[in-house]
């Protein structure tokens, strides 16, 4: 029986890297063309710029580990590990041809499953595939950022076989209706610059599907404190410095917009971090590394749809008001019994990007890259087109993420027991402890 | 004069700290301990086998009970504070203190 099984799974595989190697094999064909005068300067700003992106994954895991207890650190290491494998693989196989190919109005199609027919070479701006490489690191990221929420309490497996699916049908198609020239763009004017809507509302709102179907860590888990300042720190740094490119590659062009954006963003996240000082030290009386850095992701995540539409005093706005909206949303959800999202995820990135969407609609300056006047300018299109956008998101990723969670539910066992939580999944599910 | 050593789960802690203080017992060196009891640790199964974790996360509580009359309420307040009825409890001891001294002087006796 283990070894029939073992010989399927194995079989499996061989066949997944055959279709992988022909679909290259024939791709490899028609490459060596399109030579001529390229944009070298776009495509290596958005080649950094995708590796500025994918450091924050692994920043996330410094970042939501450092703020667990010890005894899950390892845990959330892999989780965060598994995130960018499983994401990259269906991402290439086949989320981005559901993303951005065809004109379906809820997904797109499979004409480039494996990348197929995907170009290396581009004429003019970034060629497809680099565009492909730069979204790519988008949907890890994404993945990442759901882990905060229902940290320490779904198994290792239930959580790949969530991320494996949900990475298909919630994921792909929020591409698709915000880039891809779906719904959004079909029946709304939406803009959202660099991932508000498709990034952060849906992961922020899969936490809660996920912490509400999994139910509350015991108490003594809940209760304990951040383990490690300084990871959760070396975190923050890497989250932030990797912002820098996914809002100032979200251009995809090296030009005068990325300049103004990646200041906007910086304007921004120190506006953030000021307003949740202020605001923590004013209720509080006493303010820490952890306010600060929550606060300095509210001001990112705030400015994440807005980044290309807006000049600086705008963003001075922006940020401050995610980082006093932020603030409440981590103490209102604290207090909640039943919404024990770990690591605030909705409250910051959830809550921060829906402001910022919703601010996106108000402050949008038609000078801009977008060309769409928001509120202030006296149009009411762009506005109302952003809040209908947020509610379908929040609907559309909460009912899915739950679906898919409870579905799992029937097959495997999704929550560790309260004798595993206690000892901590480090031990229990990887054998590894973080520190000795 | 007894020094109660109690060793409890981790998130009764504060409970028993709680029912301690009502007593008016202040006073105590709480250490973060790992240990095993009877059962020998928990036996979890996974997908290949059976895991034994032998060393589990406890709270040792250490209090010195100078006045004797207080020191059966002491143990009943823990007890009943750090109870659940399932293997993993934790014990108590009660031992003699032959000497509790002070470090710092008594403030009659010598001003500051």
């Amino acid at each position: 029986m283990g070894t029939k099984k073992r010989i399927a799974i194995i079989a499996t595989m061989a066949l997944v890297i055959c279709a992988a190697m022909m679909v290259f094999a024939t791709q490899g064909s028609d490459a060596g063309t399109g030579e001529g005068t390229e944009d070298t300067g776009s495509i290596t700003w958005i080649m950094v710029c995708s590796a500025l992106v994918f450091i924050m994954s692994p920043g996330i895991a410094f970042f939501y580990g450092g703020m667990l207890r010890k005894q899950s650190m390892s845990s959330m290491i892999t989780q965060t590990l598994i995130a960018m494998g499983v994401m990259t693989v269906s991402w290439v196989v086949v989320g981005y041809s559901l993303s951005f190919s065809g004109d379906g109005t809820f997904i797109g199609d499979l004409e480039h499953m494996f990348l197929n027919g995907v170009t290396e070479n581009a004429p003019t701006g970034i060629s497809e595939m680099e565009f492909a490489i730069f979204q790519g690191m988008f949907a890890m990221i994404t993945a990442a950022i759901v882990l905060g929420a229902c940290a320490e309490r779904i198994r290792y497996t239930a959580m790949i076989w969530f991320l494996a699916i949900w990475s298909v049908i919630v994921y792909a198609p929020m591409a698709h209706w915000v880039w891809g020239g779906g719904l959004f763009d079909q029946y709304l004017t939406v803009l959202d610059y660099a991932g508000g809507t498709v990034v952060h509302i849906c992961a922020g709102i899969t936490g809660i599907a996920l912490v509400l179907f999994a139910g509350k860590r015991s108490d003594m888990v809940r209760n304990s404190r951040a383990h490690n300042i300084p990871l959760a720190f070396l975190g923050c740094a890497l989250l932030w410095f990797g912002w820098i490119g996914f809002n100032g590659g979200s251009g995809l062009s090296a030009g005068g917009e990325a300049v103004r954006v990646i200041m906007v963003t910086m304007t921004s996240a120190a506006c953030g971090m000021i307003a949740w000082f202020a605001v923590q030290y004013y209720m509080v009386g006493r303010v820490g590394v952890l306010g600060m850095i929550a606060g300095s992701i509210a001001g990112l995540v705030g400015i994440t749809p807005a980044a290309g539409y807006v000049g600086i005093s705008e963003a001075m706005i922006i940020g401050a008001v995610t980082g006093v909206l932020c603030f409440f949303a981590v103490r209102y959800t604290k207090g909640r019994e039943k919404l024990d999202d770990a690591l605030d995820v909705f409250a910051v990135h959830g809550v921060g990007g829906i402001w910022g969407a919703i601010a996106t609609g108000i402050l949008a300056n038609p000078d801009y890259a977008g060309g769409v006047a928001g509120l202030i300018y006296g149009s009411w299109d762009l506005f109302i087109g952003q809040i209908v956008a947020v509610i379908i998101t929040l609907v559309f990723c909460f009912a899915v993420s739950y679906c898919i969670i409870f579905v799992i539910s029937k097959f495997m066992r999704v929550r560790v027991t309260e004798e595993e939580m206690l000892v901590g999944q480090d031990i229990i599910e990887h054998g590894e402890n973080a520190y000795m | 004069m007894k020094l109660i050593t109690a060793v409890i789960r981790p998130e009764k802690c504060q409970a028993v700290k709680d029912a301690l203080k009502d007593l008016g017992i202040n006073g105590m060196t709480i250490t973060h301990v790992y240990g095993r009891g009877r059962q020998g640790g928990v036996k979890f199964t996974t997908r290949a086998g059976e895991i034994i974790i032998d060393e589990l996360e406890k709270t040792k509580i250490e209090i010195v009970v100078e006045d004797d009359s207080q020191v059966d309420s002491a143990i009943d307040a823990i007890v009943k504070a750090a109870q659940t009825g399932r293997p993993g409890d934790g014990r108590l001891m009660v031992t003699p203190v032959e000497r509790f001294i002070r470090i710092r002087p008594e403030p009659p006796e010598k001003q500051e």
